[in-house]
């Protein structure tokens, strides 16, 4: 009988992209970061919403992995990077999906994962077929 | 309203039961967010298990990671020891403001201030309902912290008692002396205070030798 283990991710993703994951928890960002630069990404990390804006103002990313209940809120970048017109990639908005939690604005760029993840999971939504 | 036997004042019924209350959402608060921690240590440990299993070196062992589980656990437990509704028992007061203190350490609500602990001199043991005193550090603290942020505590004694005190830079604000009082109310059940200064604010615990001399 097969065990159901995760896939090894050593093939490359077709198309490198830029990557920013903004998240207060540092266990999830090096793991998160560790997983997708084997997969060919560049990813860039940021603790807070702060710091994660930072790294916006300043650099192109392809897409965006932000924990919504981060300091800042992860809601803050998102809301920068919708208004901004160079951003054309999508948004994951990780969440503990907690009654608490601040509402998501619909909108088909951003993505909802729910903590716990799998991995590859974060790979269907970063690197799968719609919309950038 | 006056007890008879000691002469002390009581709280009114009313400012009991809003004390109670701002508890309830207090504690909701505080689970949620305990809620949420829990959730990110076992997403975080369930990422470095699937890095693992993939044949990767994950970032962080797993047992450090397991550890800071635990930790958010211990938080929860002693949030949990709060509702306890035992009878007064001399008690350290430092232990119990480090409890209090213990249930907010790292919490979501409390991330943008720190919490720092300073003891002055001896502490006399005091005479309090344990989980009833939990609570009401905790509303103090929490209190603390939506007024001044970052917050550096103190903890003196003198034979009477115990007093936990902290500064308020920009002053205390009427709402927050509402809410202070909702506090006094509590703590006046165990013979206790809160005190409310133009830029500070103190609660104050009876000793044990002070409680036992007013029959409590």
């Amino acid at each position: 009988m097969m065990a159901n283990r995760p896939q090894a991710q050593n093939e490359g993703a077709s198309t490198p992209l830029q990557i920013l994951i903004a998240d207060d928890e540092p266990t999830i960002v090096s793991a998160l970061e560790k997983f997708l630069t084997r997969r060919g990404h560049a990813v860039m990390t940021a603790p807070d919403a702060n710091a994660a804006l930072l790294l916006v103002d300043r650099h192109r990313f392809d897409a965006a992995l932000l924990d919504v209940r981060m300091p800042g809120g992860g809601l803050t970048v998102l809301e920068h990077l919708r208004n901004d017109p160079a951003f054309e990639g999508r948004v994951v908005l990780m969440t503990g999906a907690l009654a608490t939690d601040p509402e998501i604005p619909a909108d088909p760029r951003v993505l909802r994962m729910q903590k716990p993840f799998r991995l590859t999971e974060v790979i269907l939504m970063v690197e799968g077929d719609g919309p950038r | 309203m006056s007890d008879p036997d000691t002469g002390a004042m009581s709280p009114h019924p009313a400012a009991v039961l809003l004390a109670n209350a701002g508890w309830s959402a207090l504690q909701d608060r505080i689970l949620m967010d305990l809620c949420h921690d829990l959730n990110g240590r076992i997403a975080a440990l369930y990422a470095l298990w699937q890095l693992t299993e993939m044949g990767e070196t994950p970032p962080t062992d797993l047992a450090s990671e397991l550890a800071r589980l635990e930790g958010v656990a211990g938080r929860l437990a002693q949030l949990l020891g709060a509702v306890d509704e035992a009878p007064p028992a001399p008690l350290e007061p430092r232990q119990l403001v480090e409890r209090a203190l213990k249930c907010l350490e790292g919490a979501s609500h409390a991330s943008h201030g720190s919490l720092d602990l300073a003891v002055e001199g001896t502490l006399p043991a005091v005479c309090v309902n344990e989980g009833r005193c939990l609570r009401t550090i905790l509303l103090f603290v929490d209190r603390a912290v939506a007024m001044a942020g970052d917050v550096a505590f103190t903890i003196r004694g003198d034979p009477d008692g115990v007093e936990l005190a902290f500064d308020v830079d920009g002053g205390v604000g009427p709402d927050d002396g509402a809410n202070l009082a909702l506090v006094d109310a509590v703590v006046r059940l165990d013979g206790g205070a809160v005190s409310v200064e133009p830029a500070r604010c103190a609660l104050r615990l009876p000793s044990l030798t002070r409680a036992r001399a007013e029959g409590r």
